[in-house]
Formats: C-alpha cells, structure tokens, sequence
C-alpha cells in the first residue's frame, strides 16, 4: 500500500505529534483539575446536609445525563450568547472536562469515603488526631486506594473524549489528521487509513500505560 | 468527623479559585484554534472581549488581530498545509482583508455546522469558509458581496464523455445525498436514474468501480478530483443554478460589513480574486476551466 | 506503682518499655474517676447508662463485666469520648476533662481536645489499625503528629514495645500480613505508645481465633504487673480473676456490684444478679 507513504511527508508526524500535544495537554489540565474538583465534592457528598446534598446530586446527575458534547457546546457557544462569557475553545473544553471529571471522581470518592469502616474514624479520634490529620492521614490515603482504578479508568476515557473537542475547532490530534488527509487526498487517496492508525497508535500509547497502571494498582492493593 | 464549617468554607473557595485559574491557565494554553501561530497567540485574545456582541472595527484594529473563521481541511479552499499554514482561496482573501486593516488573522478552524455559530456567539469577526449564501443562513449572519460562486458540474470517464444533461437519459448519474445535485437531478432530469451515496469517497469509488456512468456534484469538487484523477474528465462545468459564496459577519455588524464590500469593490479594480484563484485553485483545476465560471470580481455577478 | 517482681519470664528492660511516664510516687488523688454518668441517646425513653460511678486507682485493673446489652462498650465509648455524655464527669487525676451536658444527645463525639484523648487509650474489638500503615507506621503516627515527640525517639521507643509484645520482627509488615493476634497486639503498642493514663480494652479477644486468644490476653497481664491503669471490658472470666484488682458488674445501665477483692467477688458474688450472671459462664 503506498498509502503509506503519507505518514513519511515531511511535516506530517510533527504535526500529528503537536496535534496529540494539544489533546495531551487539555486530558491533562482537565485530570489533574479534576482530582481537588472531585475530593471536594466527594467530601460534599457525604455530609448530611441536606441542602448540600441535593445541590451535589443534582450537579452528578445533570453531568450524567447531559451527553458531553451537549456540555461543550453549552460552554462554548451558550455561555458567550447568554452570559457574555466567551471562553475559547480549548477553554471550554477544559471546563466541561473539569466538571465532568470532578462530578465522576466525587462520586467515586464518595463510594470510596463511605467504605471506610467507622473504626478507623474511632480510633483516629482516640489518638488524639485532629480532624484533619484524621481525613489527610487516615482517611484519603485508604481512600485513594479504593478508588485509584477506577480513577484512571476515569482519566483514560477523558483523554479520549477529548477528540470531541474537534468540534467546537480545537485543531488536537485527530483535527491535525483530518487537515493532513484532506491536504493529500488527490496524492495519497488510501492515507486516510494510515492517519488515522497513527492516531490510533497515538491514543493507544497515552492511555495504555495508564490502564497498565491501573491493573498494577488494583492487583497491590487488593487486599484492603 | 466534624469539620468546622470555616474550613470547609476556605476549603470550597480554594478550590473555586483552582478551577478558575485552570480555565484561565487553559487561556493561555497550546494555541488549539491556530497551530499555524502558535508563538503569537496570546491568552488575551478572548478574555478581553468578554461578551457576545460583535466587535467594532476600532475594537478589531485595537487588538491588533482580526478573527476569521476558516476551513482547514477543505483544499483548496481552507487548508493546513505540510507546514502548518493555512492555505487557499479564502485564505489568501482573508490575508489580504487583514492587512488593509492593518492587522494580524488568528484563525479558528470551523467545521460547517458551526459557520452560523462562531458568529453569532462572537469567537470569531468574520466567517470566509466557503460559505454559500441561502436565506436561511441570511436570517442569522450577515452576508456580504459574494467572492466566488459554484455550480453543479458532472464528471465522467474521458471514453465516454457526458458533455450534455440530455447524454444522460436512462443513464445512471452519481451523486451524494443531500446535496444540491440531488434536488437538481430530481427536479429537472425526471430521465436519469440516480444511485445515492452517504460519502463522496464511496460516490467516487462507484464511478472509478463503473458503477454509474457519471458523478454531479458542486463544480469545484468534481474539477478538482477529475484532474487528479487520469481517465476522467468534467464534461459540463456549468450546470443549474449559481449559488455564490460570500464573506459573512455577526447580524448587524454593520460597521465591518461595509469594510468587506468596500473592499471586494476595491479589489475588483486590482482583478485579486482572479490572481487568487491563479495561485490556489488552478493547480487543482488545471487550465481547462474558465475562472469567470467560478471567481467573483468586485461582488458583482 | 505497684510494679511486681515476680519471677515469671517477666524481664525487667521489658517491663520499663511499659512504663508509664511521670513520677513514680503514687497520690491518692491519681487515678480516673467517673461521677454520676449518664448516658443518653436521642429517641430512647431511659438512659443506657444512669448515674455510675467509680473510680480506678493509678496502677490497677477495673474489670467491667456485663450481659450484653448491659452498656458496657457504651460505657468505655463515653470514657474514650467517642460519645458525649449527658450528665456527670469523667477525670483524670481529679481534673475534670468531660462534663455532661444535656441536649447533646445527638451529637457525635465529646469535644475533648486533642492532649486529652491521648491521655485515655483505647483498643477496640474489631481489628482497626490502619491499612495504609506498616506496623511502625501505625505505633509512630500519633506521637510524632498529636505529641510533636521526635521521630527516632519514638520509633526508638515503638521498637521497644513491638519487642516486648514479641512483634520486632513485624515492624515493616503490613496489616493485612497479620494475623489477628498479631494486629491486637499492634494496636496495643499504638495506644501504649502515647503513655496513656488509662488504657480502656473493649473485649479485645472477642473477634479472635480461639488460639490467638492468649497471646493477647499475655501481654495484658504483663501491662497489669507494670502497673499499667487499665479498664477492660471482657467475656473471659480466667483472665478477669487473673488481672482485676477491682471489679464492677454492670447491668441495665446500673452498677449492680463492685468489688475491689477480685477474688471474693469470683468466689462469692454478693448479689444475686452477680451469681446469676457469672453462673452462666460455668461451662467453660
């Protein structure tokens, strides 16, 4: 297949690797955002007030419910024409991931806070250890633990969603391929496939380690 | 476990103050909307303008830059080339409106759908994506005088050429769902049976697999795949309506709508859509089509 | 202090590794004291506990025996602070360090400060040492955090305990290595650690394996002869005649019968309740 060949252009991996930095670099603001975003809202879930409550269930089930592209225009289009609040592109896709990631991550902490026996509350308490100690000490690090895989599992479905942001003209890596294909469609009429298996590879070489690490995880801390 | 609400207050209003901060860090992130510029772009190109209404010319020569909307994977209209560039027909007029005003473009790569959107929601000043006028699109954005229109054209293998519609009779012609060639065909050609394909790839593998006996579709397409396609050639370049295509701002930007006309009436006298269409569209067209069939000048049909 | 010599494999290094700090002249007025304690609970019609009072003399053992149901793990809740109390006071040394309030039935936890609650010990019954600990990790934690006490210190001082609970080897072993004796008497040394002035066991061997049951109980009779101040909540009426220098039977929220001669109180129980009740362990 001669097809190929498109991938040895001069220009075309460059590019395709400053596409996949922008896709890289959106994950990874919106993930490392996402992990205080959703401790917080973790934490809110579980107290009892029941006014804080109710705000947390109905932010965990608008995010839900709401397909993700929904959200992105949302933020990008809406917030501007009702809000005179004009994010750009990468902006808006940031935000949306943030609260994306921070509803889904407060969930899981919540699960994972609430699985903590109330004997380690108890004898923290009986230690002397001040409340904070007790949650930063005690509580999170177990906590962590519980919920890391499905974290990271989390943050490799955020990495691919970022190919959304295509949408609202982010230029990521798949858009790169995009503008790559349709610029040598009458050269290299078979390119399509090869781009889009470098992309593939690409997306495969970012979230791979990720749920490699999620295995090993899951597999040293089974026992708590 | 209590924990006093005055922490947990401060706590809330760190993280709040996180977020914001990594939406304004976000601002200033890789230029996503322009990777052809992305030592210039700066983090203040949004921010500033914080509001959906349109930006006056003075606001637009302020900030030293103007925002266009552009395809860039639509060759040879708007396109990134090996370099990263924007390139093409609307690009090199876009680069043109900008240094007239005495400004920079920062482009953002739209996808169709969204032409009417990024105007109307303000992130960007000006749409020149290949943007055909209906009445439809005129309720939401303003057009301006038109720079380019397209035709139907039918393309057919060089042996058996279809340089007429009335060749057609009890043939089968091409063409791709939706497009403005189906509604002609159907309309006014009652004679030829029409095979329908979702993707202009799977049109074009039919016609190369011999599966109809010619493909219609706007001119400039057909033109440009036929030159790079050896054995088939554009036989009717002109066919239907013309639909024109037209620069388009934000509904009653007035101010920059008649810098636009004022300037495509201006270049008309320089004849720059044809040089234009020179440098971007005859590699792809070949030196078969006359460019009066598809350049504008001066906004006048 | 009533620090014994008996002869009994009890080395006296070891023995110092328990040693409570402080002077060593005993006062009448140390020990911990309860006054007319009450416990409520928000939508109960009578207290769990009602008026009990007793107090424990530094240096010895109260043994607190009880059906279930008696408030016996309540009661050692309230002494922890792990509930508020509702009437009466408990203190240290004649220092009043909780008050009963009423009207704080629902609320969670006494508000003791952080130096209090390290004066009380406590081991609870299920195994709750922290997993994402080593053995060390969990003996250092708290001294080092609520104490601000120096890290080789204490970890000079952990080591000397896990020695004496026969557990120096285990310093660097995770929780769940451990099995159910070994985590009790890791959670032993976390609270020892903290030099407590009195060490509450809330029925420490109940969720043991029969034969993980002694080596537990072991190092608890080896605290009472270094004069540890304990009160222990227990179901095996051996080691409570073994280690009780004083005792009270408590039933339905009230002390029914207290005893500072262990043995007469074994021998021959004043109240009925207390033959009844102790009659019922005669199989074992």
């Amino acid at each position: 297949m001669h097809g190929a060949e498109i991938l040895l252009q001069p220009g075309v991996f460059p590019r395709l690797l400053q596409g996949l930095w922008v896709t890289v670099w959106i994950a990874g603001v919106s993930v490392g955002v996402s992990i205080p975003v959703g401790l917080l809202v973790g934490w809110l879930m579980t107290l009892k007030n029941p006014v804080v409550r109710a705000i947390m269930r109905v932010y965990l089930d608008f995010i839900r419910i709401m397909p993700q592209l929904a959200l992105l225009f949302l933020a990008y289009y809406g917030f501007a024409r009702w809000f005179d609040w004009n994010l750009d592109a990468t902006g808006a896709c940031v935000l949306v991931f943030i609260l994306w990631g921070g509803a889904e991550l407060g969930d899981l902490v919540r699960g994972a806070l609430q699985s903590i026996p109330k004997a380690q509350y108890e004898s923290s308490y009986v230690l002397g250890l001040s409340p904070w100690q007790t949650f930063s000490r005690v509580i999170l690090p177990q906590a962590v633990r519980r919920l890391l895989p499905a974290s990271v599992n989390l943050a490799t479905r955020i990495v691919k969603t970022t190919s959304l942001a295509v949408l609202l003209g982010v230029v990521e890596v798949i858009k790169v391929g995009q503008q790559i294909i349709d610029a040598n469609r009458f050269q290299f009429p078979t390119g399509t496939l090869w781009i889009y298996g470098a992309i593939f590879f690409m997306y495969f070489i970012v979230c791979w380690p990720l749920s490699i690490v999620a295995r090993r995880l899951e597999k040293r801390w089974s026992h708590d | 476990m209590t924990i006093k609400i005055g922490n947990a207050f401060k706590t809330i209003i760190a993280t709040g103050a996180a977020l914001m901060m990594a939406v304004s860090v976000a601002a200033c992130g890789p230029s996503a909307g322009t990777p052809s510029d992305s030592a210039s772009s700066d983090s203040s190109s949004s921010s500033s303008s914080a509001n959906a209404k349109a930006r006056t010319l003075d606001e637009i020569k302020k900030s030293g830059k103007i925002k266009i909307a552009v395809f860039s994977d639509k060759a040879p209209f708007g396109y990134v080339d090996q370099d990263g560039k924007y390139q093409g027909y609307d690009v090199v007029f876009a680069e043109r409106l900008a240094k007239d005003l005495g400004v920079d473009v920062e482009y953002t790569s739209v996808d169709p759908a969204a032409r009417v959107d990024v105007l109307t929601s303000n992130k960007v000043d000006l749409v020149l994506a290949n943007f055909t006028v209906t009445d439809e699109r005129a309720e939401k954005v303003d057009f301006a005088k038109p720079y380019m229109k397209v035709a139907l054209g039918v393309v057919s293998p060089e042996d058996a050429q279809i340089t007429d519609v009335s060749q057609l009779d009890g043939k089968t012609l091409i063409i791709a769902k939706g497009t403005t060639a189906e509604t002609w065909f159907e309309k006014n050609a009652p004679n030829v049976t029409l095979q329908k394909y979702d993707q202009y790839a799977d049109a074009y593998n039919a016609l190369l697999d011999g599966r109809g006996d010619a493909f219609s579709t706007d001119n400039t397409e057909v033109l440009a795949w036929a030159k790079a396609n050896k054995g088939f050639k554009v036989g009717i370049t002109h066919l239907g309506d013309d639909d024109t295509i037209a620069p388009a701002v934000q509904k009653g930007n007035k101010e920059l709508l008649d810098f636009v006309n004022e300037e495509i009436a201006k270049l008309g006298e320089e004849n720059f859509f044809h040089k234009d269409y020179e440098q971007t569209l005859e590699p792809v067209y070949g030196d078969e089509v006359d460019p009066d069939e598809i350049v504008v000048e001066g906004g006048e049909l | 202090m009533t620090e014994q010599t008996q002869p009994n494999a009890v080395n006296s290094e070891a023995i110092a590794a328990f040693e409570t700090s402080g002077p060593s002249a005993v006062s009448d007025c140390k020990g911990f004291e309860v006054k007319h304690l009450v416990k409520q609970y928000a939508n109960a019609d009578k207290p769990v506990l009602d008026d009990i009072s007793f107090k424990v003399e530094h240096g010895t053992v109260l043994v607190v025996l009880g059906p279930s149901g008696s408030g016996k793990s309540t009661l050692l809740r309230t002494l922890a602070g792990l509930e508020p109390i509702q009437g009466g006071t408990i203190s240290i040394n004649e220092k009043v360090i909780d008050e009963g309030k009423p009207g704080t039935e629902k609320a969670g936890r006494s508000n003791r400060s952080s130096e209090l609650r390290t004066r009380i010990g406590m081991v609870f019954q299920s195994y709750d040492l922290f997993p994402n600990k080593t053995v060390l990790g969990n003996i250092t934690m708290a001294p080092v955090l609520v104490q601000k006490r120096d890290k080789a210190e204490v970890e000079a001082e952990a080591l000397k305990l896990l020695e004496r609970v026969g557990l120096a080897d285990r310093k660097n072993a995770w929780p769940h290595e451990l099995s159910g004796g070994q985590r009790q008497r890791v959670a032993i040394c976390r609270a020892l650690i903290l030099h407590p002035e009195v060490l509450l066991l809330d029925e420490i061997t109940a969720a043991l394996d029969p034969e993980m049951v002694r080596e537990v109980l072991d190092v608890v009779l080896e605290l009472a002869k270094a004069g540890q101040t304990m009160l222990i909540v227990t179901h095996e009426m051996q080691f409570a005649r073994a280690i009780a220098d004083h005792v009270i039977l408590l039933d339905g929220g009230h002390i029914v019968e207290e005893s500072h001669d262990a043995h007469a109180f074994f021998a021959h129980p004043q109240t009925e309740r207390a033959q009844q009740f102790l009659r019922t362990f005669e199989f074992e």
